[in-house]
């Protein structure tokens, strides 16, 4: 048991003090943190914040009520002209980008005019000139039935299965599992990708034949194993921190981040299914170590078998569509992307539980099964000093042949 | 001469032998390219549905078909529906435990509770059963981010206002439909269909060429590290110049690139030709001369991304530590990846323009401007110019590290010896 304890201790610091595994730990946070900055600019370069400009033949306009809307600061301005030539020099001035015109009659009829340069006003400017006129339309009202139908009510979905609320304003308890899945996946293959590197590099300069002498196999892939987890937990952690601390900074300035509510279920979910997940994926490479001969024939084949882990991220155009797809459902089910498929199925609406208890106990059965097949095949592959172990070979130490 | 041959024959032969090439080359973009069949297609239905094309608002209040919807209100609101909703909408409970009963036993499929306290906290929930969200909002019932989300606000809407005329105004104060529009320049034509094709164009551009570039290279990386590790390279260097390895190596690796091009590029035209079928529109024409610039862009881009790969694994003592270099060369790739659709709709916007000069991201996101859009010709000149120059730099350098002493180290690989390694003498 010691053994084991001093291999896990070993792997661990090994690992948490490699250069790439601090290089990447940190860059996953940075990497984010610079798309949404770089998301945020783009979205702000090609936005036109141009006032835009009216007549209103109707008088129904008080253009001193723009003013009492909520948030007018962050609304495009709305500036009133007296008539429709001094409106289209400021147009053609390029001092507005549009020019709405409401006849006398309005609004008994809604027809209206629209002057603009080359494009229309987006629907973003278009919806706020409209709020603008529907706070005009109201103001004789009470000011708790105006507030009312200008906000509009405020629609959740509960879910009496998962007993999960679902709000438009609380959108960003939608996105954070995607972030989240997408954390634990790279988390994941990373650590594998460490285990394989680690195993297949030892196996190729012969010093896992010197360890074996003093420690079993098992202990000796348990205590790797166990230190790996340790690390790719360690990792998450500080992932999980820098988003906490991110959404802490950020919810004060940001209204729908105040909106978040800690996910319990998903957190349960996750705490299933990562781990038999993850002793799945590192049993299967600690199979592919034990019977190729050299490291760069097993990160081939591991790059393969990466493919059948991440399938459901190639095909998140499909969930977004439908998340109860029938090829989500098989993925739901189907242990190697059944992990995060759930997780990426988690924000979009409720996982039938009959989907998660059956996915996670085909999970549990096949980890079990692969850790079992993994520890022969690896025993297998000691024995056949540096020559790589063929599909038949392989086949045969797991019957046990 | 005669050894450069020699290694580009050995390099072919022994890339072209390796299972994961040929997995990459054929499996993956197949893979890729059937999941943007399906998506096309998917899109080109969703287009011929809503041919009437986009209004800047949401007129299009047509009640899709609904499920049995059940109502507990407890404000005492709802009295009367709008004349364009059926007077059965909703089945009505007295309570939330008599609606519960009934979306329990299946009766109705969603059931909407209006509290009480309505008019002051404005909030209306909707209970259902393993609820989803689904892109086209089909089967939502009259849930947020359903095709009916917009009937809940309308009833309630219509039941506070009394006058139906302020009503109808209040609905849509200035309808997209209604408003005579006045354009004082003329804008470009732009054709719907075409520019979804554009956007798909968008999509899978600077993927073919991040593919082309990332693994084309990498190969090269992972080629030089190989021999180092099995020792090949103090045979090989016995009897051929480092010099003559490097180029060996890089017109080895080009080859494949343009191997790997071809299948991607016959399976992008395939792409294409499905989706403008699936779109009902003449197939996506590049633009003249875009081949010729995709072409140059793809050879330049490609030394370059060779050249620093070539210098890592010069250096690495293994694949796992060169490959660290990789991530160098994906970041300015990522931007253009991420922001693709941003080149459809201003493709001499800020972030493409800068994207498409800077040299190392040049490739990918020239190209895609060229695809989409038209683009003056002195920003092309300057990019190739830029692109050029920079790779011709880091050639040099890669040379300068492409020496035995490095070829035959097996020191551990650091940022320290990648920014130093190439001052040393011979």
């Amino acid at each position: 048991m010691r053994s084991f304890w001093l291999i896990a201790r070993h792997e661990y610091h090994h690992t948490v003090a490699r250069r790439g595994f601090v290089i990447m730990t940190a860059a996953i946070p940075l990497g984010l943190i610079a798309l949404i900055g770089l998301g945020i600019l783009v979205e702000g370069i090609g936005k036109d914040s141009r006032p835009v400009g009216y007549v209103d033949h109707s008088n129904t306009l008080d253009d001193g009520l723009h003013t009492m809307m909520t948030d007018a600061d962050a609304r495009i301005q709305i500036l009133a002209f007296s008539d429709e030539a001094t409106g289209r020099n400021a147009l053609e001035a390029e001092e507005i980008q549009a020019l709405f015109v409401l006849p006398a009659e309005y609004p008994q009829t809604l027809h209206t005019e629209l002057y603009y340069l080359e494009e229309p006003p987006t629907g973003e400017v278009w919806r706020h000139f409209d709020d603008y006129v529907r706070l005009n339309l109201l103001s004789d009202m009470p000011e708790e039935m105006q507030r009312r139908l200008l906000e509009g009510p405020d629609i959740a979905v509960r879910d009496i299965v998962s007993n999960r609320v679902f709000s438009k304003s609380g959108a960003v308890n939608i996105a954070l599992p995607f972030v989240a899945s997408f954390l634990l996946f790279f988390a994941t293959m990373a650590g594998s990708g460490y285990m394989l590197g680690i195993v297949a590099g030892e196996k190729e300069n012969r010093t896992i034949e010197v360890m074996v002498t003093t420690v079993t196999p098992g202990q000796l892939i348990g205590g790797k194993t166990l230190g790996l987890l340790a690390a790719a937990l360690t990792q998450l952690t500080i992932y999980f921190l820098a988003v906490v601390v991110g959404l802490v900074v950020a919810a004060p300035h940001v209204p729908e981040l105040q909106q978040i509510a800690v996910p319990w279920g998903y957190l349960g979910v996750v705490a299933l299914f990562f781990l038999p997940t993850y002793a799945l994926v590192s049993a299967m490479m600690v199979a592919i170590a034990g019977a190729v001969g050299e490291v760069q024939q097993g990160q081939q084949l591991a790059g393969l078998l990466y493919f059948f882990f991440m399938l459901p991220m190639l095909l998140v155009p499909i969930l977004f569509k439908n998340p109860g797809h029938p090829l989500m459902v098989f993925f739901t089910l189907f242990p190697t992307t059944s992990f995060l498929t759930i997780s990426l199925r988690w924000g979009l609406g409720t996982v039938p539980l009959w989907q998660v208890g059956v996915s996670w106990v085909l999970l549990v059965a096949t980890t079990g099964f692969v850790v079992w097949a993994a520890a022969r095949i690896f025993r297998a592959g000691m024995l056949h000093y540096g020559q790589p172990l063929s599909v038949k070979a392989a086949l045969a130490s797991i019957r046990g042949a | 001469m005669r050894n450069i041959w020699l290694v580009i024959k050995h390099d072919l032969g022994v890339t072209l032998r390796q299972r994961s090439f040929w997995i990459f080359t054929l499996l993956v973009p197949a893979f890729l390219l059937a999941l943007n069949t399906y998506q096309i297609f998917e899109e080109g239905r969703a287009a011929r549905s809503d041919s009437d094309g986009h209004q800047p608002e949401a007129e299009s209040t047509r009640l899709a078909a609904l499920p049995a919807i059940g109502l507990v209100d407890e404000a005492h609101l709802i009295v009367d529906l709008p004349p364009d909703i059926p007077d059965d909408l909703f089945v009505r409970f007295p309570d939330p435990a008599a609606a519960l009963a009934a979306l329990e036993a299946g009766e109705i499929d969603q059931y909407v509770h209006i509290p009480a306290n309505y008019l002051i906290a404005g909030n209306v929930t909707v209970y259902d059963q393993n609820f989803q969200i689904l892109q086209n909002g089909e089967d939502m019932g009259v849930a947020f981010r359903s095709e009916n989300e917009w009937v809940l606000p309308q009833i309630i809407g219509y039941n506070l206002v009394d006058d139906e005329q302020l009503f109808v105004a209040l609905q849509n104060p200035v309808p997209g439909a209604l408003a005579e529009s006045h354009a004082l320049r003329a804008a470009p034509e732009t054709d719907a269909a075409s520019q979804e094709l554009a956007g798909v164009v968008s999509r899978v551009m600077p993927y073919l060429y991040y593919f082309l570039l990332v693994m084309g290279s990498s190969y090269l990386m992972r080629s030089v590290v190989a021999e180092k590790e099995n020792r090949t390279a103090e045979v090989l260097l016995l009897s051929l110049n480092p010099r003559e390895m490097m180029v060996g190596k890089l017109l080895a690796m080009s080859g494949l690139t343009w191997l790997q091009a071809l299948v991607w590029v016959g399976g992008g035209i395939l792409v294409l030709g499905r989706g403008a079928e699936a779109l009902n529109v003449a197939e996506f024409a590049f633009p003249p001369g875009f081949l010729v610039w995709a072409v140059l862009f793809l050879i330049l881009g490609y030394l370059l991304f060779a050249s620093v790969m070539a210098a890592a694994g010069a250096i690495a003592p293994n694949a796992r530590e060169g490959g660290q270099v990789t991530v160098l060369l994906i970041v300015p790739l990522m931007p253009t990846l991420m922001f693709g659709p941003a080149f459809v709709e201003d493709p001499n916007g800020i972030l493409p323009v800068v994207l498409s000069l800077f040299p190392f991201s040049a490739p990918s996101a020239m190209v895609t401007r060229l695809a989409v859009a038209p683009v003056p010709l002195w920003q092309i000149f300057l990019s190739l110019a830029a692109l050029a120059l920079t790779a011709y730099l880091f050639i040099v350098l890669a040379a300068r590290f492409f020496r035995a002493g490095n070829l035959l180290s097996f020191e551990s690989f650091n940022w320290r010896r990648l920014a130093t390694g190439w001052r040393q003498v011979k």
